[in-house]
């Protein structure tokens, strides 16, 4: 059986067809994550269809200092509503009680619970 | 009394101080090995490979002490392995040094090394693929001098893989090509890999302007766990299909990287990018520097590696920045070319540089991220060479 060799090519051929190779290769490669990007921002713009625009509600005024305060604006509202006969409860909102004061002693506990070691 | 002088005068002739003395070469091969486990320990290049490279060399180098029988493996009769001597005479280093002859050890660092990589940078930025596919000139424009330097042409294909700066594909493809100069490209790779921070600047300085190192690149999109999932198993479906002699190294090297993107494989992600791969990269290095005997090393082929290494180097860096200058044009100004630099692989220190070159000009800056597309392109894009060298003159 006759074997032929193999013919080593020209450093030419080698360099035009080795940097030819590695940037097709590199190329295709480019091209197929770009797709496949696209791809899943594509099933991912379906999965969450942006939502519609809603109107932004009105934003709260700043009291002004000297204004009436809360508890008269809430007495007057509602007079208003009870005049106009369309009273419905829109809205509950719950309160949180607040602890307007706490003992010293709780309070120097709360720190030593509560601040961290490198302040200490 | 006669008879114990004799027995004396047998064992100092037997002895490797004889035999050391008979041949300097062994000599300065010694100093040779001590030298670059200087390095190692002391000025810490690339120590994890260095330091067992250095000392098989020292060991191969001991006469008599009979490590490894490079004439089992290299220039036989048959032109294979003579395997019933292997088996008969061999010792560690024969059997270590077969997994470097058949190709073992590489695909298996690069197994731990796909574990370890993030490809999420290079899937955000596909681009960055060009940038890693030109660090490549090297390889070939390296060829190209070792043959005007009179290598035989398998020889300087292996003496051009140094240009990719990945020390597990150069193992492979000298492994492959021409396991007689194994010893002399390893040393030449990891050295040159451990030289990156000293030799790229320059060259990126030399070919970028001012305002071009300023650039601040846009911050990148983030992907999705499906998107790096599905990575892997594209790319090695498509390089090997296309290059089926790059299958092992890229399908090693997404393989690990599976493992870790999948998150279902914890326990062998793991084992792959640590113990795994330290007691691979033991058995590499120690093997590669048994193959360095003073016969093969100290010669001027060897000198002539070395000096095509660095052009090597060089031209990858200047093929990378080059061609980030041109990106950076047809974006109007949208590429930082620092970041081609980092498509020689050297991961992550080619990166590391890029960043580091950029930051000097502008402390605002940060590459970092931008290059890991580049320097990860940069491993896919030499383990497409070796293939494409491999098929060429196997």
């Amino acid at each position: 059986m006759i074997v032929a060799a193999k013919v080593a090519p020209s450093p030419a051929v080698v360099v035009c067809t080795g940097m030819g190779l590695v940037f097709a290769i590199l190329i295709v490669i480019s091209l197929l994550i770009t797709a496949q990007g696209k791809l899943f921002d594509w099933l991912q713009a379906k999965q969450n269809p942006p939502k519609a625009e809603l109107p932004k509600p009105p934003q709260p005024q700043p009291a002004e200092e000297d204004s009436v305060s809360p508890e008269i604006l809430a007495a007057i509202t509602a007079a208003a509503y009870a005049m106009v006969g369309e009273c419905k409860i829109c809205s509950v909102q719950p309160v949180k009680k607040t602890i307007l004061s706490k003992s010293s002693w709780a309070k120097a506990g709360m720190e030593e619970a509560t601040t961290p070691f490198g302040l200490k | 009394m006669q008879a114990f002088f004799q027995t004396i005068q047998k064992i100092v002739e037997s002895s490797g101080f004889v035999l050391l003395f008979q041949n300097l070469g062994y000599l300065a091969m010694i100093l040779v090995a001590c030298g670059l486990l200087y390095l190692a320990i002391v000025k810490k290049f690339e120590p994890l490979l260095l330091l067992p490279i250095a000392f098989g060399m020292l060991m191969a180098n001991l006469p008599g002490s009979g490590i490894i029988h490079m004439e089992f493996f290299v220039d036989t009769p048959t032109g294979y392995p003579l395997w019933e001597k292997i088996l008969q005479e061999g010792g560690l280093g024969d059997l270590l040094y077969l997994g470097v002859k058949l190709g073992i050890y590489p695909p298996l660092i690069f197994l731990g090394i796909g574990t370890m990589t993030d490809f999420g940078p290079l899937i955000s930025n596909p681009k960055s693929l060009l940038l890693g596919a030109a660090a490549q000139l090297g390889i070939f424009f390296t060829y190209v001098g070792a043959i005007l330097l009179r290598f035989q042409p398998n020889e300087a294909a292996a003496i051009g893989i140094i240009g990719g700066a990945d020390g597990p594909t150069a193992i492979f493809v000298t492994g492959q090509l021409a396991p007689g100069l194994l010893g002399s490209i390893a040393v030449a790779a990891y050295s040159y890999m451990a030289l990156v921070p000293v030799i790229q600047p320059p060259i990126m300085r030399l070919l970028t302007t001012k305002e071009e190192r300023k650039i601040q690149m846009r911050q990148l999109r983030t992907v999705s766990k499906t998107e790096k999932i599905v990575f892997p198993i594209l790319c090695t479906i498509v390089i090997s299909l296309i290059l089926p002699q790059s299958a092992v190294l890229v399908g090693m090297l997404m393989l690990g990287n599976l493992m870790k993107e999948s998150g279902v494989v914890e326990r062998i992600t793991k084992t792959a990018g640590n113990e795994l791969m330290n007691i691979i990269t033991i058995f590499l290095g120690f093997s590669v520097g048994c193959t360095t005997s003073a016969d093969t090393f100290l010669t001027w082929r060897t000198l002539g590696i070395i000096l095509l290494g660095l052009v090597a180097f060089s031209v990858g860096t200047a093929g990378g920045v080059l061609l980030g200058k041109l990106m950076c044009w047809l974006t109007h100004g949208q590429v930082n070319p620092l970041i081609g630099a980092a498509g020689v692989s050297a991961v992550p220190m080619a990166a590391r540089v890029a960043q580091k070159v950029g930051q000097e000009e502008n402390p605002q800056n940060f590459l970092l991220m931008h290059a890991m597309g580049p320097n990860v392109a940069g491993v896919i894009g030499s383990a497409v060479a070796a293939g494409i060298l491999i098929n060429l003159f196997k």
